[in-house]
């Protein structure tokens, strides 16, 4: 390839480039930008909705409050440990949300940590039924600490519900505190039944010498 | 009142220039005593104001379009969301440039960093002057034109010059650095290509060069001979160049050297930049128009007469549908250029010089050697009054076999050959190809 | 006054590229020791996206740091999970299904390509050719279109993981799949119209950058970059896993076509064939994903998986950037006793300095874009 070759080539490949420019500049259908719906432009109804969403997306957090069983799979399993759950199985809180299972206090996601992996919801052992993941995406705020969802109420968590949670983790406490002292009442007094029992039957042995007691 | 104004400028400059200011009074005095000067001077102003206005306003036009033609090129909207299909996009841009906190690095040459940005806008303001709109729309008709027009071009290189030295930052003087060296060689081809045109024409005026192309559009300089033909696109090219367009945007290539010599510029002083260049796209793009595409004139012979004759409101009829003209001619070529821009890849510094010294001066030197030597031979009129027709088809005809030859399938790097992919069908008849591995 | 032919000493010049600059695809910082516009010398500064990952997978159990694979190579965030997935199914004796390896394959492969057009995307975008890019980007579009259909993620999918894939395709995947792949061949040659052929990128990018096949090996260079120097390296090929022994396909390798054997344009053009392999690929996989049987996932995911106490297990694939692999041991915990990635980027990027000097900067950014590293991987 000599020096007029070159340029041959060289002004031949570039007219080749525009062409291919060119076919998609006077092509109105070859468009594929999708413009977006920013929110203070969609309608009513449509807040949430955009089309070509398809059923996989994996959006924003939503959690089934009567299903939850406190497990803490999905927080133990969570990569970035954005996951906080407070609540109790022992008892009633007044004002936590009630579950079939469990008073919860506080479920909340952290969405500066979140990473949408989903593994949270694979992990919950209700399969997906407890907690699992909207088609909701644009979670914006300007400040960080206003990312964190309350999933109990679906709303942003606010001071007021930090306050609640910080208040309730004494009721928590207490509540856990009077199930353990009543384990403990219960665990004694099974104690001493059996010890009261074993006595008996230490008595009753020791009364009918031929058939000792074998119980436990 | 020009006087004040002149006198509050030149107080306010003082602040920043030692400048010898005694000859301003002088001014004053003079308007005193003629005040037939006043009538000019006031004129004078308002065609600047006129220009400054015509400049932004093709700006924030020619960067919508530039916006809106790459993104449809790139299978896009562009932009969308301020007015109507994004019209008032860039206006908002512009605003938010004035609206910028203009900054001075620390160790910034103060004095040159503040008037690089105007060197260079002042450079390419200044080749308005010369452009003709109209059969009267001229700021100046100077019956040395052309050279004017080259010789302001060259301000720019000074203006960036100092810009990139004075910003002490070493991606601008890169940036610099490549500017000067391309915007320095590429005068050469654009020179010998204005040169090739005033052979023809006799003249360095503008509106003379423009007169001379009335008449059918066979009439027209590219269709003049078929060397001029060739000229039109070697001019082209290095004005590409000149206005640092891609494929020769190495000044200011963004993947290379962040921005290039405007690297530190913020705010207003940026928008200047931005603004020259833009303009000088207009300018390059207009001075083609002029020179090979008949500058104001249409293209038909009945219109053109009727333009020169005509007297009255049909006169200012004429010069509105002139300035339709070149305006039309102009946003084509600088539509070219954006299509350029979005289609290729950039060149490297040694490629630059490589098609200045070795691709465009051989060839625009010979441009402006042959078509001289065919205008000596054929007189104009070789065939008669149809002459000028028989030209244009010698060049269409040489242009349309070329282009026929580069439409051919073949594409001129074989790279085709290594594909060979597999059809749906083949995969389906395919033997097990377990078998193979 | 300067003699005519005197030794004109100019001084030398130290540029900082980056970590902040548009060529260095991310935060790699080179100091680059300058004659003018020559290239002396450069030097790599990498760390700048330090994010612990072989520390956070000592602290997690093994399905959560499939998360954190994605973040490895954030641009074939697939391949990542294949790989470690396929490295933990080693260890603790995981069995995986046919159907599930095909559907694996497919991703793998259409990752290959959603990689590879980055790769050449933003090549163009370092030449200067911006509308390459953006067309190439619209075609990754729609393979992040159909991942999302498959994991609900755009670009870290967390979706093979130890047993499977995590969900099943949607009934009509397959046959999106084979419209991607009729749709890719024609946008190929368009690329190739726009960018591969042109006479100025060709210019560009032959004869620069120049890696000699035993400088590439001395290297550790992997992948794309060591078969542009003409070596036929794959471990698709070389080292079968999954199903690639028995896929038809051909590892392409560069061959000068336009200057030296191992220029920055056989790097690129290596890539450009590699993708229509990978269509090869993948429209096999469909075929026989539709005839194969099996669940997609063997073992969920909350279930916790406990290898077997001092079992260690190295396990490459062939990512798209190169050798990608996860050195895995157990103690017998739910959680990895210890992980240590090879990252092929790494390694990739460790010759920059080899064949930069004598170049120029814009030719540092071409040879840079034509290795084609990811940050993410080089740092973790």
């Amino acid at each position: 390839m000599g020096y007029f070759g070159d340029i041959y080539d060289v002004s031949k490949s570039i007219l080749t480039g525009m062409g291919v420019t060119l076919k998609y500049f006077v092509n109105p259908k070859t468009i594929t930008t999708v413009q977006y719906k920013r929110p203070e432009r969609r309608g009513e109804g449509e807040l949430h909705e955009v089309p070509h969403l398809p059923d996989m997306h994996k959006g924003i957090h939503y959690l089934e409050t009567e299903e939850c069983i406190m497990c803490w799979q999905c927080a133990n399993i969570c990569p970035v440990d954005c996951i906080v759950i407070e609540g109790t199985r022992d008892g009633e809180v007044e004002g936590a949300y009630q579950g079939n299972r469990a008073n919860l206090t506080r479920f909340t996601i952290d969405y500066s940590l979140c990473i949408y992996c989903n593994l949270c919801c694979e992990a919950c052992p209700e399969t997906s039924t407890c907690i699992h993941m909207g088609k909701e995406f644009d979670f914006t705020s300007y400040d960080q600490g206003s990312l964190v969802k309350n999933l109990l109420t679906d709303e942003k968590f606010t001071k007021e519900d930090l306050r609640f949670t910080t208040n309730a983790q004494s009721k928590i406490e207490e509540l856990a505190e009077e199930k353990k002292r009543k384990a403990a009442e219960a665990q004694a007094a099974r104690k001493a039944a059996a010890a009261a029992k074993k006595a008996a039957a230490a008595k009753k042995a020791a009364s009918t010498p031929d058939t000792p007691a074998k119980k436990d | 009142m020009l006087t004040g104004l002149l006198l509050a400028a030149g107080s306010a400059g003082r602040g920043l220039i030692d400048l010898d200011l005694t000859s301003l009074p002088l001014v004053g005095e003079m308007l005193a005593e003629h005040p037939t000067i006043a009538w000019p001077l006031l004129m004078l102003a308002i065609g600047c104001g006129v220009v400054i206005g015509y400049i932004t306003v093709f700006s924030l036009l020619a960067v919508y379009a530039e916006r809106k033609i790459s993104a449809f090129m790139q299978s896009r909207l562009g932009p969308m969301e301020v007015g109507p299909y994004g019209l008032l996009q860039t206006a908002a841009d512009g605003l938010k440039l004035l609206a910028k906190e203009d900054i001075i690095p620390r160790d910034a040459d103060k004095l040159l960093y503040i008037i690089g940005p105007i060197f260079v806008f002042t450079g390419v303001w200044l080749s308005f002057v010369v452009l003709p709109y109209g059969p009267d729309l001229i700021v100046a008709d100077l019956n040395v034109g052309l050279l004017f027009l080259a010789a302001v071009a060259s301000i720019e290189v000074v203006g960036v010059l100092m810009a990139g030295w004075a910003s002490n930052n070493k991606w601008a003087l890169f940036g610099t650095m490549r500017m000067i060296t391309q915007l320095v060689s590429y005068e050469i081809p654009i020179g010998l290509s204005f040169v090739a045109v005033v052979a023809i024409s006799g003249s360095l005026s503008m509106q003379e060069i423009t007169l001379d192309q009335q008449g059918w559009f066979w009439n027209w300089y590219l269709f003049r001979n078929p060397f001029l033909f060739v000229g039109f696109f070697l001019y082209f090219i290095a004005s590409l160049a000149e206005t640092k367009r891609a494929p020769f945007d190495l000044p200011e290539a963004e993947s290379e050297l962040v921005a290039g010599f405007h690297t530190e510029y913020t705010g207003m002083r940026f928008s200047l930049f931005f603004l020259a260049e833009y303009a000088a796209m207009y300018v390059v793009s207009a001075t083609a128009a002029v020179l090979f595409l008949g500058g104001w004139c249409t293209g038909f012979a009945f219109i053109d007469s009727w333009m020169m004759e005509s007297a009255g409101f049909q006169r200012v009829l004429a010069n509105v549908v002139g300035l339709t003209s070149i305006t039309i001619k102009a946003w084509f070529l600088v539509a070219v250029m954006m299509w350029l821009r979005w289609t290729l890849p950039r060149i490297r510094l040694d490629q630059v010089m490589y098609v200045c010294l070795k691709v465009l001066l051989p060839f625009s030197f010979g441009v402006l050697v042959f078509s001289t030597l065919w205008e000596l031979v054929t007189d104009g009129t070789l065939f008669g009054d149809w002459w000028p027709l028989f030209q244009f088809l010698i060049s269409i005809g040489g242009f349309g076999l070329l282009m026929m030859n580069f439409m051919a399938k073949e594409r001129p790097y074989d790279i085709e050959a290594d594909f060979r992919p597999l059809r749906h069908s083949e995969v389906h008849a395919a033997p097990d190809a377990g078998a193979r591995g | 006054m300067i003699e005519a032919g005197a030794d004109i000493r100019t001084e030398e010049f130290l540029l900082n590229m980056g970590p902040q600059h548009p060529a260095t695809h991310g935060v790699l910082r080179l100091v680059v020791r300058t004659d003018g516009e020559l290239v002396l010398d450069c030097e790599c500064h990498i760390g700048y996206l330090h994010r612990c990952f072989e520390k956070c997978a000592e602290g997690n159990p093994y399905t959560s740091v499939i998360p954190y694979t994605d973040r490895m190579d954030y641009l074939a965030a697939m391949c990542n999970n294949q790989s470690f997935s396929l490295a933990v199914e080693k260890l603790a004796k995981i069995e995986v299904t046919d159907r599930a390896r095909w559907m694996r394959m497919a991703t793998v492969e259409l990752q290959r390509i959603a990689s590879h057009l980055m790769a050449v995307g933003t090549y163009g975008l370092d030449v200067g050719a911006i509308t390459a890019f953006l067309h190439c980007f619209r075609e990754r579009e729609r393979i992040l279109d159909l991942f999302e259909e498959m994991s609900g993620q755009r670009l870290n999918y967390s979706y093979i993981v130890p047993g499977g894939v995590l969900y099943d395709w949607p009934d009509d995947m397959p046959k999106k799949i084979e419209n991607f792949c009729d749709q890719m061949e024609v946008r190929i040659r368009e690329y190739n119209d726009l960018l591969s052929g042109n006479g100025i990128f060709i210019k560009r990018t032959a004869d620069i950058g120049v890696l000699p096949a035993d400088v590439a090996i001395a290297w550790g260079c992997t992948g794309p970059v060591l078969r542009g120097s003409g070596i036929k390296r794959d471990l698709r090929k070389d080292r079968p896993y999954e199903f690639y022994d028995q896929v038809e396909f051909d590892v392409p390798v560069g061959r000068g076509l336009h200057g030296t054997l191992g220029d920055c344009w056989d790097r690129y053009w290596v890539r450009v064939q590699e993708m229509s392999e990978s269509i090869k690929i993948i429209r096999q996989s469909i075929s026989k994903y539709s005839t194969s049987t099996g669940k997609y996932l063997t073992t969920p995911a909350n279930k916790q998986l406990r290898p077997p106490k001092g079992e260690a297990v190295y396990h490459t694939t062939e990512n798209p950037r190169g050798e990608l692999g996860y050195y895995v041991v157990s103690d017998g915990e739910p959680i990895p006793y210890r992980v240590k990635a090879r990252a092929p980027s790494f390694c990739n990027v460790a010759v920059l300095p080899e064949i930069s000097r004598g170049t120029m900067v814009a030719d540092l950014v071409a040879i840079l874009g034509s290795l084609d590293i990811v940050l993410g991987e080089i740092d973790r």
